[in-house]
C-alpha cells in the first residue's frame, strides 16, 4: 500500500490528524517565509524610496545651503520631515560638525533605516543630509501581513480541520453503511434461509403430523392426550384396547374416568400422572407397580410416563401420557425374584432369603434388644425315603412337608429350606419360651406326617436346634453355627426332639458330626491323607482316551475307604477350609512329576488338549493372595501355564462377580484357561456369562443327564449350546452316563463329553497309592 | 531711462487697479500694512495679524499684511504711495527718503523699552579672529545690502577699520540675519553682522561678538504720503497708545519678543544713520 495514498491517510484518525498537522505545519512556515521575504521586500523598496526622498530633499538642501539660506533650509528640513511621517529625523550637518538643521519626529524609532548624502555646495561648502526613515509602518504592515496570513492559515486551517472531520464522518459512516449494508445482506439472505426453511419446515411439519398419526395408530404403546384440565382428547387405538374406552366415548371424559390407576400391592388409587405432570411442568414417570383397571374390570399392569405438551411460548397446551401393558414382564420380574428368595422345590425362601432375614433380625436385636428365636430343622431318616424310591419321593416328601410346618408358623414367621432335608425357621419378636412351643408343634406335626408313596407309607421325624437371638446373640455365622450345633445335639440325643442351644453344645458338636469333619480334614491335611483324581474330558468325537481332564479330589480314611468331597466339602466351606484345600490341591497336582507339561512344553499332542481343570472355590476367588500363589507355583514349577483350567461354578462367579472377572482376566493373561462350571442348574443368567471372559461351558449335569427323556431338559442343554457357541465358548457336557446321552449329545453338538459313561475317576499316581474305585465326583 | 521704466509702469499698474476698486466698492478697499521680507513671508504674516487687525478696529477700516519681495521692492512700493501703512528698517527709510522725499512718519518700536538697534559682528566661538582687520581674507556674510545692522553699519564700521569690501577674502549677502548667524556657524563664513536679537538668540550655538556696532535708531512706522491728515493721526494715535491698550502688550510681543512699546519718532531720529550710509555709499568698493 502506498503510504502516501489518501486511502493509507484516512485509515486511521491518528494518522489523518498527523498529516493535517504536517500540513498545517508547512503552510505556517511557508506562509512565514512569504511574510519574510515580503519583509525584506518592502525594506529594500522603502530603502529606494527613501534614497529617492534624499535625493530630493539633498538638491533642495543643497540649493538652500548654495545660496545661504538657511532660515529657509530649516524651515524646509521643519516643514518636510512635519509632513512626512515616516520621518523619523532629518538633519543637516555643517562640514564642522554645527547642526544646521535638525528635525525629529516625537517618537524614537525602535527600528529605522538612516541614509546619508554628503552635499556639496559653493565651491568650498560641504554638509550631509541625514534622513532617518521610521521602519514602523513597514514592521506594521507585515505584522498586519503575517496576522492576516495568520488568520488566514487559522481559517485554512479551520476549514481543512472540518473538511478533515467530516471526510473521517463521511468515511465512518461509509463504514457503518457498508457493515449495515452487510448485515442487511445477511439479514436478507438469511430471510430467504429462514422462508425457505419455512417452507420446508412446513412440508416437514405435514409429512411429520402423517407420520406421527400414522405412528399413533401403529405403535405398541398406549398413547392418550389430555388438554390442560385433564379432559380426555385423544386415545390411540393400543389405549383403546388397554382401557376398554373407545375414542369417541372417552373423549371429553376426565382422565380418571378413562384411566383409573391403583397401587399394585396396596390397591389404592394412585396420583394420575397427568394431575402430577400439568403441576410441575416436567415429565413425571409412574409409581412403580402401578395398575389400570380397565372399564370392563380387569387389571393390568402398566407402566407409564406423562409428558407435557408444550407451546412454542413454553405454555402448557397438554398432556401427553404414553403407557404399556407390562403385565407379562412384571409377572416374570416377580417369578424371577421370587425364585432368588425361594427354593424352586418347596416354595419357600432358600437360605440366601433366609440368611438376609436373619441378619436383619440380627441387626434389629443387636440395636434394639429385640427378642427372635432361630430353628434349624433336620429331617431324620430322610435319607432312606430317597434311597428307597428315589429323589422324586424324597422332592415329594419335602414339597407336602413344606406345606405341612408353614402351617404351623404364624404370618410372621419365616420358614426356609437350607438345603437337602435341612429347614430353618426365623421367629420374630419371639421369646424362647414361645420359640419352644411352636418347635414342638412343629415336631409333633413331622412326627404325625405320613408320606404315602407307590403304596408304601414313610414316617419322618425331625431334630430341631432352637437359638435365642437377643442383643448377645453374635454374628450371623455364629448364630447359624450354633443353631447347627444344639440340632446336632438333638439328633445325637435320639431324634425326633428340639435342643435349645448352649455353650457347651460347641465341644459337644466338635466331637460329633461335621464338626468332626473339621477335625478330620485338618487331619488329613497333615496325614497326607488327600488324593487326587482325575476324570477324561473327552472331544465328543475322539475315538480313544486323551489328556484332558479334571481334577478331583477325595480323603483316604484312616480305615482305607474313600470319602468324597460331597461329604467333606460342605464342612470345609462352612469352617473355612476350601483356601487351604484348593491350594494344597494346586500345589500337589504342580508338582507331581511328568503329570503336567513344562513351560516350554507343548499343550496338545494327537489326541487333543493336554489340559487339567481344577476346581475353584468361592473363598479362593475373595482370597487376596490367591493370584500370587498361583502365579508364583506356575513359576516355581515351570509349569506351561496353558495346560491348567480353572473351574469356578456359576453360583460362585455371580455371587462373587467382581472379584471373579479380575481373578479370571488376571490368569486368562499369563494363559490359564476357564470353565464355567454346572451352568443351567443355578441363574443361568446369559447376562453374566457375557461379561464372564470364558473358554468352557460345562453343561449342568442335572440337565445333561435327563437328556434322552426329557425333551425339556434337550431344548435346554441345546440352548445353552448354541448360546456358548455363539460365544465363542466350548461346551462340556458332564453326567455323560450311556451312550444314548452321548448320541443326543453329538446330535445337539456338544464340544466335549464327560462322565461315568465316558471315564471314571482314576487316581493319579501322585499323593499315595491308587485307588481304583468307582466314584462319583 | 531705463531705470525708471520699472517704477512708471508698476505706479501706472497700481493707479489702475485702485481707481478700479475705488470706483466699484471705494469704502471697501482695505489698507495695506508692507512689511520688508526680513523673515519668511507667512512668519511676519503671523507676526503682524494681531497688529493689523489691531490698526483696523482703531481706524475702522481694514488693515492687510503684505510682504513685500526684497527690500529694495519695499522701498519703492512705499516710495510711491504704493502701499498705505509699512514698517520699515531703518537703512530702508533712510534710503526712502532719499529716494523718494518725506512720508508721514507713525511711530518707531521700542525693543526692550529702547528705541534703538543695535548689532554686532559676530565669529564662531572658537575664532581665531581678534579684530576687524582680522576679517582681511575672510568670508563674510552680510544680510541684504539694505539691512541697517547687517549691512549698511557693519561696512561703515569696517570702512572706518580700513577694511573694504576687496579687502575680504569673499562676501554674500543672505537673506536674513539668522541666515548670517547660521552661516557663520556652519563655517560658511567667518564673520558676520547681524542685529543684537538675532545674536541674542543663536549665540549659545558657538557665536561670540566680534565689534559691538553703533546704535541706530530703531524700526518704524510710515504711511503714504498722500494719506489723509485724519486717518494718519489716528494711526499715530493708535500705535502709540498700543503699550496701555487692553492687549497691546500681547500685539506688541507677538511681533517681537522683546517688543515693549511704539514710541513717537521724527525723521531726524536718522540722521547719524544717513550720515553712515552716505559714507558708504561714497566710497564704493
Amino acid at each position: 500500500m502506498n503510504i502516501l495514498s489518501p486511502r493509507w491517510i484516512l485509515q486511521t484518525r491518528a494518522r489523518a490528524w498527523l498529516a493535517f498537522s504536517l500540513v498545517v505545519g508547512l503552510l505556517v512556515i511557508a506562509a512565514f517565509g512569504l511574510v519574510q521575504q515580503q519583509l525584506q521586500r518592502d525594506l529594500g523598496e522603502t530603502r529606494q524610496t527613501t534614497q529617492r526622498e534624499l535625493m530630493l530633499v539633498g538638491s533642495l538642501v543643497s540649493e538652500a545651503l548654495r545660496l545661504g539660506q538657511y532660515q529657509n533650509l530649516d524651515s524646509l528640513v521643519q516643514d518636510w520631515g512635519g509632513s512626512h511621517a515616516h520621518l523619523a529625523e532629518l538633519r543637516v550637518v555643517g562640514q564642522n560638525g554645527f547642526v544646521l538643521s535638525a528635525y525629529r519626529s516625537g517618537v524614537a524609532p525602535t527600528r529605522a533605516l538612516t541614509l546619508s548624502l554628503p552635499i556639496e555646495y559653493s565651491y568650498r561648502g560641504r554638509a550631509t543630509l541625514s534622513l532617518t526613515r521610521d521602519l514602523a509602518e513597514v514592521y506594521a504592515d507585515n505584522a498586519e501581513l503575517r496576522n492576516q496570513l495568520l488568520l488566514l492559515m487559522l481559517a485554512l486551517s479551520g476549514l481543512l480541520s472540518a473538511v478533515l472531520f467530516l471526510l473521517l464522518k463521511r468515511q465512518d459512516e461509509a463504514a457503518v453503511l457498508r457493515s449495515r449494508s452487510v448485515a442487511l445482506d445477511a439479514a436478507n439472505a438469511s430471510l430467504h434461509a429462514e422462508n425457505a426453511q419455512r417452507r420446508a419446515a412446513e412440508e416437514a411439519l405435514f409429512q411429520a403430523k402423517e407420520r406421527a398419526e400414522v405412528t399413533l395408530h401403529s405403535i405398541g404403546d398406549a398413547v392418550i392426550t389430555t388438554d390442560t384440565q385433564g379432559v380426555v382428547d385423544y386415545l390411540n387405538p393400543v389405549a383403546e384396547t388397554l382401557t376398554g374406552w373407545m375414542l369417541a366415548e372417552a373423549m371429553g371424559q376426565p382422565l380418571t374416568e378413562v384411566f383409573p390407576i391403583f397401587n399394585e400391592s396396596t390397591h389404592e388409587a394412585v396420583e394420575n400422572p397427568v394431575a402430577r405432570c400439568l403441576r410441575e411442568g416436567v415429565v413425571v414417570g409412574m409409581a412403580n407397580h402401578t395398575l389400570l383397571i380397565t372399564r370392563d374390570g380387569r387389571e393390568i399392569a402398566i407402566e407409564d410416563s406423562a409428558a407435557p405438551i408444550r407451546a412454542h411460548s413454553g405454555e402448557i397446551t397438554g398432556v401427553v401420557m404414553v403407557f404399556h401393558d407390562v403385565t407379562q414382564s412384571r409377572e416374570m420380574a416377580h417369578k424371577l425374584s421370587w425364585q432368588a428368595a425361594h427354593d424352586a422345590l418347596t416354595g419357600l425362601v432358600n437360605r440366601r432369603e433366609f440368611e438376609n432375614r436373619l441378619q436383619n433380625a440380627l441387626a434389629a436385636s443387636h440395636a434394639e434388644g429385640q427378642q427372635h428365636a432361630l430353628l434349624y430343622i433336620d429331617l431324620d431318616q430322610f435319607k432312606i425315603v430317597n434311597d428307597t424310591c428315589g429323589h422324586v419321593a424324597g422332592d415329594e416328601l419335602l414339597r407336602q412337608l413344606a406345606a405341612l410346618l408353614q402351617r404351623h408358623m404364624r404370618a410372621s414367621d419365616t420358614l426356609a429350606r437350607l438345603g437337602g432335608d435341612e429347614f430353618g425357621v426365623l421367629l420374630e419378636h419371639c421369646p424362647l419360651d414361645q420359640a419352644q412351643r411352636i418347635a414342638e408343634g412343629l415336631r409333633t406335626a413331622t412326627r404325625d406326617f405320613r408320606l404315602v408313596w407307590e403304596n408304601k407309607t414313610f414316617e419322618v421325624s425331625a431334630s430341631m436346634g432352637i437359638v435365642a437371638i437377643n442383643r448377645e446373640s453374635g454374628t450371623l455365622p455364629q448364630v447359624l453355627s450354633a443353631a447347627d450345633m444344639a440340632c446336632y445335639v438333638a439328633k445325637e440325643r435320639g431324634r425326633n426332639r428340639f435342643h435349645v442351644y448352649q455353650e457347651s453344645d460347641a465341644d459337644f458338636a466338635r466331637r460329633h458330626g461335621e464338626m468332626l469333619w473339621v477335625t478330620r480334614l485338618n487331619q488329613a491335611l497333615r496325614d497326607h491323607r488327600f488324593v487326587l483324581y482325575r476324570q477324561e474330558i473327552r472331544p465328543i468325537a475322539a475315538t480313544g482316551p486323551g489328556s484332558f481332564y479334571e481334577v478331583l479330589l477325595r480323603i483316604r480314611n484312616e480305615d482305607g475307604t474313600l470319602s468324597l468331597p460331597g461329604s467333606f466339602l460342605p464342612a470345609a466351606e462352612r469352617y473355612d477350609l476350601m483356601c487351604t484345600i484348593d491350594r494344597w490341591v494346586i500345589q500337589h497336582l504342580f508338582a507331581a512329576p511328568n503329570l503336567l507339561p513344562r513351560s516350554d512344553a507343548p499343550t496338545k499332542d494327537g489326541n487333543g488338549l493336554i489340559l487339567a481343570t481344577i476346581n475353584l472355590s468361592g473363598a479362593s476367588l475373595n482370597d487376596e493372595t490367591f493370584l500370587d500363589f498361583v502365579r508364583d507355583s506356575i513359576k516355581q514349577y515351570d509349569i506351561n501355564p496353558h495346560a491348567i483350567c480353572f473351574e469356578i461354578t456359576e453360583t460362585v462367579a455371580i455371587t462373587h462377580f467382581d472379584r471373579a472377572i479380575r481373578l479370571v482376566t488376571a490368569l486368562r493373561e499369563i494363559g490359564c484357561r476357564f470353565a464355567l462350571d454346572d451352568f443351567g442348574s443355578g441363574l443361568s443368567s446369559f447376562g453374566y456369562l457375557k461379561n464372564l471372559p470364558m473358554d468352557f461351558l460345562k453343561i449342568d449335569g442335572g440337565l445333561v443327564r435327563h437328556i434322552v427323556d426329557n425333551p425339556i431338559d434337550a431344548a435346554m442343554v441345546e440352548a445353552i449350546n448354541d448360546i456358548g457357541h455363539v460365544m465363542g465358548l466350548k461346551t462340556i457336557a458332564e453326567y455323560v452316563e450311556n451312550d444314548a446321552i452321548r448320541d443326543k449329545l453329538v446330535t445337539i453338538g456338544v464340544d466335549y463329553i464327560q462322565g461315568f459313561g465316558i471315564e471314571i475317576p482314576q487316581p493319579f499316581p501322585v499323593g499315595g497309592s491308587k485307588v481304583g474305585e468307582a466314584v462319583q465326583k | 531711462m531705463r531705470l525708471f521704466a520699472f517704477p512708471l509702469f508698476t505706479l501706472f499698474c497700481l493707479f489702475t487697479g485702485v481707481a478700479t476698486v475705488n470706483a466699484a466698492e471705494p469704502a471697501q478697499a482695505p489698507l495695506i500694512l508692507a512689511v520688508h521680507p526680513y523673515l519668511p513671508s507667512a512668519e511676519i504674516q503671523q507676526r503682524f495679524a494681531p497688529l493689523a487687525e489691531y490698526l483696523g478696529q482703531q481706524l475702522g477700516w481694514q488693515v492687510q499684511v503684505r510682504v513685500g519681495r526684497d527690500y529694495e521692492q519695499h522701498i519703492d512700493a512705499v516710495g510711491l504711495n504704493s502701499v498705505d501703512i509699512a514698517f520699515m528698517g531703518p537703512a530702508s527709510y533712510v534710503k526712502l527718503t532719499a529716494r523718494y522725499g518725506a512720508k508721514p512718519l507713525l511711530a518707531r518700536i521700542e525693543i526692550n523699552s529702547k528705541p534703538l538697534l543695535s548689532g554686532y559682528i559676530i565669529t564662531s566661538a572658537n575664532s581665531a579672529l581678534r579684530n576687524l582687520s582680522d576679517l582681511r581674507g575672510k568670508r563674510f556674510a552680510f544680510v541684504d545690502s539694505d539691512s541697517t545692522m547687517g549691512t549698511i553699519v557693519p561696512r561703515y564700521v569696517m570702512q572706518q577699520a580700513g577694511v573694504g569690501l576687496n579687502h575680504l577674502g569673499a562676501y554674500q549677502h543672505l537673506g536674513g540675519h539668522k541666515d548670517v548667524a547660521l552661516g557663520v556657524l556652519n563655517g560658511d563664513f567667518d564673520a558676520g553682522a547681524v542685529k543684537s536679537e538675532v545674536y541674542d538668540e543663536l549665540a549659545p550655538r558657538g557665536l561670540r561678538v566680534l565689534v559691538k556696532l553703533p546704535d541706530v535708531s530703531e524700526h518704524l512706522f510710515v504711511t503714504r504720503a498722500d494719506l489723509p491728515a485724519k486717518q494718519v493721526k489716528l494711526l499715530r494715535q493708535a500705535l502709540l497708545q498700543l503699550k496701555s491698550a487692553p492687549n497691546g502688550a500681547a500685539i506688541l510681543r507677538a511681533i517681537n519678543k522683546e517688543m515693549t512699546a511704539m514710541a513717537p519718532v521724527v525723521d531726524a531720529d536718522y540722521n547719524s544713520l544717513r550720515k553712515l550710509q552716505r559714507a558708504v555709499e561714497a566710497k564704493p568698493e
